[in-house]
């Protein structure tokens, strides 16, 4: 009997590139994130009845969903029932509850692009808002994003799907950090788009006009929006640790100048400290949360740590 | 003057340590590297409000480095800095040197493999042969006198050497102030632009320096070295009067141009042990008599014990334990065993130690077999004193011949020793010339008066002690008085051991006389009066009685007095001639006065055998022996006119002062010295280390490298400070896990 050889072809397949909100979030992460809560500090408008506080009155006994028992939600509208069958708690949700609305407002200006180690301002700060998306998500709020620059470059309205989450990464993938950082036009055009009650996050590395900057917060929290601004920063902004003169070229206006880091580091220190301190007293006058988020610090820790804090604070 | 050693390390060097800073700076500017960074706004709001102290500290450090690679060079290339003003700035100035050396026995000190005197003379040639061709030298030796060796300046550095290296060591004694002011006057002579050095050599000896603080005397050099010999003044004996140079003057030298530098050569702590006088007593001996030697021992250094031998021609007689403390002298003294009569030679010695030349002492022992005696005069006029001369015939040793006045055999006079005349005067014109001969050559004549003499007949007279003036009878109330002592002092009065002052004598006439003659001296008073005066004439002596021998003037030979003072003056004479037990070394003595039985033919043999031959001298109308070169110490011998083996004729010491080696402390040096610029070296190394500062300068690279280090270190610490820079800026921020920064502000600055 001949037996035939059998051939054997190995193909080498490409591992797809992720995208969406996989390209961002691993299942840890998502797992470590599945028990954080975003929460308002102030009176919002939601499109749907949720857990936030509504400044309408009422309450309808129209049962609309359930949702998953958290604190703080009300024990009287626990359904004892699913309890029953399912051994977990929901509480009924009804038409005249209010959900959050969350407008993350990225930062994609050019100086967003720098980074001294492995990571990007601009990857980082995708990171973050892919982390608050999916925490807002999962909370069965709506999150919305405004990318830009010194105008706005893509707009998405809240929704609460994690499907338009991952629509939302896709299209931030789409874009690099380009352009200058004069990024209160486009926070003043935001602020004047949302017209109901939101939270608004800003994740951007705000090395533009504090002045500007500043007077586009306070347009924010004149229109009675919840704000957190995540200043995204890379360690070697602040320390300018570098070990050897050279010729620093800026990424927006492809300046130079020739500098020693160790003879100025000194008074770089002073210059940026002011520079932060500045954002931090106008943002603690305005009662903008204020939080510096660096580059070099894993970024489901800081959300993790930063939520758990923000919820212990809204009580 | 400022000069460099090595000059092409500061120009060629230090060029490229002040350039390589600058370069470096330039270079290093010049070298970037391109860092994309987020926002260079907040690097130029920190390079403005910087750039001011950037700069400095850019200064700072260029100016600490350049000056770091400066100084380095600048240490390599031995920068010099002269302590003279004259000099040319690449070498040294031409010189004049006076060498001074140190010429006494305790030179001949051993220090173990060399004595000092050896070490002077290569301390002496290495500075010769560290002299160049412009420079010139003049040398002198300090002895008891100044000895030139090289009188005026001399380019010929080879000669100087050699007559350096042929210098003999002397057993004399020394003082350096003469020496050093003859050397500085012979410099003084030449080129009064040239800078000058004066070297003295010498040992740790503080004497030979106490001629800078001692006025200087002339004087007779001769007379000094026996006069001390026979005075017994052995540790006084000032070598300083033999000098005939002036003071020690400051004043003269020249002390801008002038360094004197000082080699003590010596031993730190000597020791030194010698016999400085040896005495026999008494000083004349009797044949077949036990006698006294009495030796005084001087030592320097700690306590110690040794022994002290007496000889006697040549024969060990005793040993005597001696326990000295530092620095002190001691006696001991030796029984002498009876000895014949003539000339013996006697010496003490000690064990040997490092200064060999002092250890032993030399005297001649004179021992009389007999006192002969003369007496002139009449029978009567003798009676009394024949009688106690007869007493001491019985005694031992006097021998009395009795001649009548004008019997006089002057060919015998010279037989005695001792003369008297009793009531003689007047004598014949040539009795009087030789018995005044008779006194010059050594003898003793005692002269009595009488009632035959006028007082012209004394004016005869030249060696009298005094001439009279009055023959007097003595008042009632004047007639009994107490013998005192004038000059108790006199040898003729030293032995007597009958006291003064218990003795009255009755006189009722006597000589008056208002004034003694030149050397005359009263040594005896009745009262108020005189009534014995001495008179030392040549080599002898006159005693001068104001009463006779009998009792017609005086009960003065029936006082329990007069047997003791006339044995006593018997003896005198008997001494009075006779050689000093020894005399110091010197380069010329007169025999007249330590060996008068010296001809013309005398030939003296040195302890060496060296032949020493009698020189005359011829001094106004006098001829003068004398003998030259009695340089070692030790017994001299003479032949006898007659022939036979040569008999001991002469002692001869050497001066003890140097025997004292009591360290002088350096410090004080340049006090004694009063001169400003005084270096002290304590052995040839520090010598040539000090002549070479003085003549090429005192370098400074050894401190110019101290400050290269500090800038070395300086410079690394501000480099070090500014690359670590200022901490990390996150933790000032205060930022925590949630991204929450501090209140705190950070960096400094406020809004």
């Amino acid at each position: 009997m001949i037996q035939k050889k059998k051939k054997i072809i190995i193909v080498k397949t490409e591992t797809p590139a992720k995208e969406g909100t996989a390209a961002f979030l691993n299942p840890e992460e998502m797992n470590t994130l599945n028990r954080l809560v975003l929460m308002s500090r102030y009176v919002v408008e939601g499109n749907l009845v949720g857990a936030h506080r509504s400044p309408l009155r009422g309450h309808s006994s129209e049962f609309a969903d359930h949702k998953a028992y958290g604190i703080g939600d009300d024990p009287k509208h626990i359904d004892w029932k699913v309890l029953g069958r399912t051994d977990k708690y929901y509480v009924k949700r009804f038409e005249d509850e209010t959900n959050l609305r969350v407008y993350i407002a990225l930062d994609r200006s050019h100086s967003m692009g720098y980074g001294s180690d492995k990571i990007t301002k601009y990857e980082y700060a995708c990171h973050l808002a892919a982390a608050i998306g999916y925490v807002t998500i999962k909370a069965r709020d709506s999150v919305g994003l405004y990318l830009h620059s010194d105008k706005i470059d893509l707009a998405m309205d809240a929704r609460n799907s994690f499907n338009h989450l991952n629509n939302m990464l896709k299209r931030v993938q789409g874009f690099e950090p380009e352009s200058t950082t004069n990024i209160a036009e486009a926070l003043h055009q935001i602020a004047g788009s949302v017209r109901h009650r939101a939270l608004i996050i800003i994740i951007s590395d705000l090395l533009g006009d504090e002045t500007a900057i500043t007077q586009a917060l306070a347009h924010f929290r004149k229109r009675n929006h919840d704000v957190i601004v995540l200043q995204v920063l890379d360690p070697m902004e602040i320390d300018l640790a570098f070990k050897s003169p050279g010729d620093f070229e800026d990424l927006e206006t492809n300046e130079r100048v020739s500098v020693n880091p160790r003879q100025l580091r000194k008074s770089y220190n002073e210059v940026f400290g002011q520079f932060i301190d500045q954002y931090r007293k106008s943002c603690a006058e305005m009662k903008i949360d204020y939080r510096i988020a660096l580059t070099n610090k894993p970024c489901d820790d800081f959300i993790r740590t930063y939520m758990t804090e923000r919820q212990r604070l809204s009580r | 003057m400022f000069a460099l050693i090595s000059p092409l390390f500061f120009y060629v060097i230090g060029s490229i340590g002040v350039i390589i800073p600058l370069v470096l700076h330039l270079i290093q500017n010049r070298k970037t590297v391109k860092m994309p960074f987020s926002t260079i706004r907040f690097l130029l709001l920190a390079q403005e409000k910087s750039a001011s102290r950037i700069r400095m500290e850019n200064i700072l450090l260029w100016i600490i480095r350049t000056c770091l690679l400066v100084f380095l060079a600048l240490a390599f290339a031995m920068p010099m800095l002269r302590s003279k003003r004259m000099g040319t700035f690449f070498g040294r100035s031409p010189r004049d040197v006076a060498i001074v050396i140190d010429g006494s026995y305790s030179m001949d000190y051993n220090l173990g493999s060399k004595t000092v005197w050896t070490k002077s003379i290569d301390t002496a040639t290495v500075i010769c042969e560290g002299l160049s061709e412009q420079d010139r030298l003049c040398i002198f030796v300090a002895r008891d006198h100044v000895e030139p060796i090289i009188e005026q300046l001399s380019g010929d550095i080879d000669a100087a050497i050699s007559q350096i290296k042929a210098l003999e060591f002397t057993q004399r004694s020394s003082q350096l102030a003469p020496a050093v002011m003859a050397a500085y006057d012979a410099l003084t002579e030449a080129d009064t632009r040239r800078e000058r050095e004066i070297h003295i050599i010498t040992d740790m000896q503080a004497l030979p320096w106490d001629s800078f603080g001692s006025q200087g005397a002339t004087g007779d050099t001769v007379n000094a070295s026996i006069d001390s010999a026979e005075n017994d003044e052995t540790e006084n004996a000032d070598p300083a009067t033999t000098s005939s140079i002036g003071v020690w003057d400051p004043g003269k030298i020249d002390q801008k141009r002038s360094t004197f530098f000082v080699s003590l050569l010596g031993a730190e702590s000597p020791e030194n042990m010698s016999p400085l006088q040896l005495k026999i007593e008494p000083q004349l001996i009797l044949a077949n008599t036990s006698s006294k030697a009495t030796v005084r021992i001087g030592y320097t250094g700690p306590a110690k014990s040794t022994t002290a031998t007496l000889w006697i021609d040549d024969k060990e007689v005793s040993t005597q334990s001696i326990i000295v403390d530092a620095n002190q002298t001691v006696e001991c003294s030796f029984l002498v065993p009876p000895m014949s009569g003539g000339w013996h030679a006697a010496r003490v010695e000690i064990p040997d130690d490092n200064l060999l030349l002092d250890n032993t002492f030399h005297v001649l022992v004179s021992v009389k077999e007999r006192f002969p005696t003369l007496c002139v005069g009449s029978r009567d006029d003798t009676l009394f004193l024949r009688a106690a001369l007869k007493a001491g015939q019985s005694k031992g040793g006097i021998e009395a011949d009795w001649v009548e006045p004008g019997s006089i055999n002057e060919d015998k006079l010279a037989e005695y020793s001792c003369i008297f005349l009793c009531n003689a005067l007047p004598l014949a014109g040539g009795e009087v010339s030789a018995l005044e001969s008779f006194v010059d050559r050594g003898g003793l004549l005692v002269v009595f008066p009488g009632n035959s003499a006028m007082l012209g007949d004394y004016q005869a007279w030249n060696c009298l002690p005094a001439l009279p003036t009055m023959i007097e009878p003595v008042g009632n109330s004047k007639r009994k008085e107490i013998l005192h002592w004038e000059t108790r002092q006199h040898a003729l009065l030293q032995s007597l051991k009958i006291g003064e002052s218990t003795l009255s004598v009755v006189n009722s006439k006597r000589l008056v006389w208002d004034k003694l003659e030149e050397h005359a001296e009263s040594i005896i008073l009745h009262g108020e009066n005189p009534f014995m005066a001495g008179r030392k004439y040549g080599h002898g002596y006159v005693l001068l009685f104001s009463v006779s021998a009998d009792r017609s003037w005086t009960d003065f030979p029936l006082s329990p007095f007069y047997l003791p003072i006339i044995h006593q003056i018997v003896e005198f004479g008997a001494g009075v001639g006779s050689h000093p037990q020894y005399v110091w070394c010197s380069d010329n003595i007169p025999l007249s006065q330590c060996l008068p039985e010296a001809t013309y033919n005398t030939v003296l043999e040195a302890p060496d055998g060296t032949r020493l031959p009698v020189s005359s001298t011829l001094m106004g109308l006098q001829t003068v022996l004398s003998i030259e070169n009695l340089n070692q110490a030790g017994i001299y011998r003479m032949t006898p006119p007659n022939g036979g083996e040569p008999v001991p004729a002469l002692a001869v010491n050497m001066q003890r002062t140097e025997s004292n080696l009591t360290p002088l402390d350096p410090a004080e040096i340049p006090d004694k010295l009063a001169v400003e610029n005084v270096q002290v070296a304590r052995d040839q190394e520090e010598l040539l280390a000090q002549l070479m500062e003085s003549r090429v300068g005192i370098t400074f690279g050894e401190h110019l490298l101290w400050v290269v280090l500090i800038l070395a270190i300086l410079e690394f610490l501000l480099a070090n400070r500014l690359s670590k820079g200022t901490s990390s800026m996150g933790p000032k921020l205060g930022i925590d896990a949630a991204g929450k920064p501090s209140t705190t502000q950070a960096g400094g600055g406020s809004n």
